[in-house]
């Protein structure tokens, strides 16, 4: 054993120096690096399923939005087609109510046409007795009877509504 | 120039009963590095890696630790990884403590009663080695060398050993009880000592494996430099030692895995087949 240069106190106080060794070396080495590797790999961990969760939701956002998107499409096409609808009602509404005051505006010009005729026919009858009763009273300075007066301007009358009797306003 | 190769380490003071021998002092030269660097890495380390230390550390812990695991299973590994870790780390710069200019070169004067265990001197005249000086009462004195490998000493490979065996023992009477690690040693009955012989075999095994492959290649360091010295030849002195301490650091960094993976080996046999006994957890692969 001493060629070999073995010493039992050299080698149970090594032996202890080495257990020393292990213990302070993993108390305060190599102990805080393994921890602090395991607490690496953990976050690395919770990262990777933070951001695999973050990923699902990511897709589910998308999904809700392209959902909505549609959704908002449909609305929007909805209501293009309501507004569109409306619209041309109201133009038809628009054009019957113009069709309407149209023809009430025609059927007054129409009375008021008429009522013009009227007056002018009896203001031309009018007229027409007048020059009757201007060519009597010349005939009757010219010496003619009652009988025949009556009878010339009756004549003349007739002779009058006979040139104005293919014209409505010798109806009324 | 002269080699003195000695097996055993030579004494440079006693204290009492212990004698402080060049390859002690430089245990305790390494282990305080190993324990200051190892302090002020892991004090300074953040979850994010900030700095070489961090990293060749962290390195290291990923590289063994996956080994560790792996073999042993992921308890058991977490369990024995303290002793693994410090093993290989220790082994394996007291190795390359060896190869370090000025380990086994610088010398101290000691004087020994009679002549210490040598192996060879290779001398070369002019070039001045360690001494050795005939005094009249039978002392001579010798010069040491003041720093040697401390896996270059028997006793710190021996102490080394005993510790992992005995730590194989409790981790095996851990999983198994007493009762049943004797069982599981004594299956059959007839092969209880041979499994005694076996595990104190491992002792021996374990720490001459690695005592005489640190020893042998710092022999083998020496001589290459002594002869390299002896040609006189420039050329072959720079490149002939250069190789073989690129084969000792490899050598160095084998010796350490395997010292270290054979722990490993011997407590996973230890603890094997506790997992039936009361370790759910570790049946179901975690």
């Amino acid at each position: 054993m001493g060629e070999l240069g073995i010493n039992v106190t050299n080698l149970i106080v090594q032996l202890v120096a080495f257990a020393l060794f292990i213990y302070l070396f993993w108390k305060f080495a190599l102990g805080p690096i393994t921890n602090m590797k395991d607490q690496r790999e953990e976050r690395i961990g919770q990262s990777l399923d933070r951001a695999q969760e973050i990923e699902r939701e990511l897709q589910n956002t998308r999904a809700q939005n392209e959902e909505i998107l549609n959704e908002s499409r449909r609305e929007a096409q909805t209501i293009l087609q309501s507004a569109r609808d409306l619209s041309e009602q109201n133009i038809a509404r628009s054009r019957e109510q113009a069709q309407v005051q149209a023809d009430e505006m025609i059927e007054k010009a129409r009375l008021a046409l008429n009522a013009e005729v009227r007056q002018a026919r009896s203001e031309l009858r009018q007229e027409v007795a007048d020059l009757a009763v201007l060519a009597a009273t010349k005939i009757v300075r010219a010496n003619i009877d009652r009988e025949d007066q009556s009878r010339l301007i009756d004549e003349a009358l007739a002779e009058a509504g006979g040139r104005n009797g293919s014209t409505p306003a010798g109806n009324a | 120039m002269d080699i003195h190769v000695s097996i055993a380490a030579e004494t440079l003071f006693s204290i009492g009963p212990l004698n402080v021998t060049n390859s002690f002092l430089t245990m305790v030269i390494v282990m305080a590095l190993i324990l200051i660097l190892g302090a002020w890495i892991a004090r300074r380390a953040t979850l994010k890696p900030n700095g070489y230390g961090q990293f060749i550390f962290e390195s290291f812990v990923d590289f063994m630790l996956g080994i560790v695991e792996n073999t042993a299973g992921k308890r058991v590994g977490r369990r024995i990884w303290p002793l693994i870790g410090s093993l290989f780390v220790f082994i394996i710069l007291s190795n390359y403590s060896g190869l370090l200019p000025g380990v086994g070169t610088i010398y101290l004067e000691h004087e020994e009663a009679e002549e210490s265990a040598q192996i060879a001197y290779v001398s070369q005249p002019g070039v001045q080695g360690p001494a050795i000086a005939q005094e009249d009462d039978g002392h001579h004195i010798v010069e040491v060398p003041i720093l040697r490998s401390p896996s270059a000493d028997l006793n710190m490979t021996l102490a080394m050993a005993i510790l992992v065996i005995f730590i194989v023992q409790v981790a095996g009477i851990m999983a198994h009880g007493v009762g049943g690690r004797i069982k599981h040693m004594a299956d059959p009955w007839w092969i209880f000592p041979l499994e005694l012989i076996a595990e104190v075999s491992r002792i021996v095994s374990l720490s001459f494996r690695l005592f005489g492959n640190v020893f042998a290649g710092e022999v083998l360091v020496a001589v290459m430099i002594g002869i390299a010295a002896a040609t006189w030849f420039a050329v072959v002195t720079l490149a002939v030692p250069t190789v073989f301490l690129f084969l000792e650091v490899l050598f160095g960094f084998v010796q350490a895995l395997v010292f270290a993976l054979l722990t490993l080996i011997y407590v996973a046999l230890a603890v094997a087949g506790a997992d039936e006994h009361g370790n759910p957890e570790e049946s179901h692969g975690h």
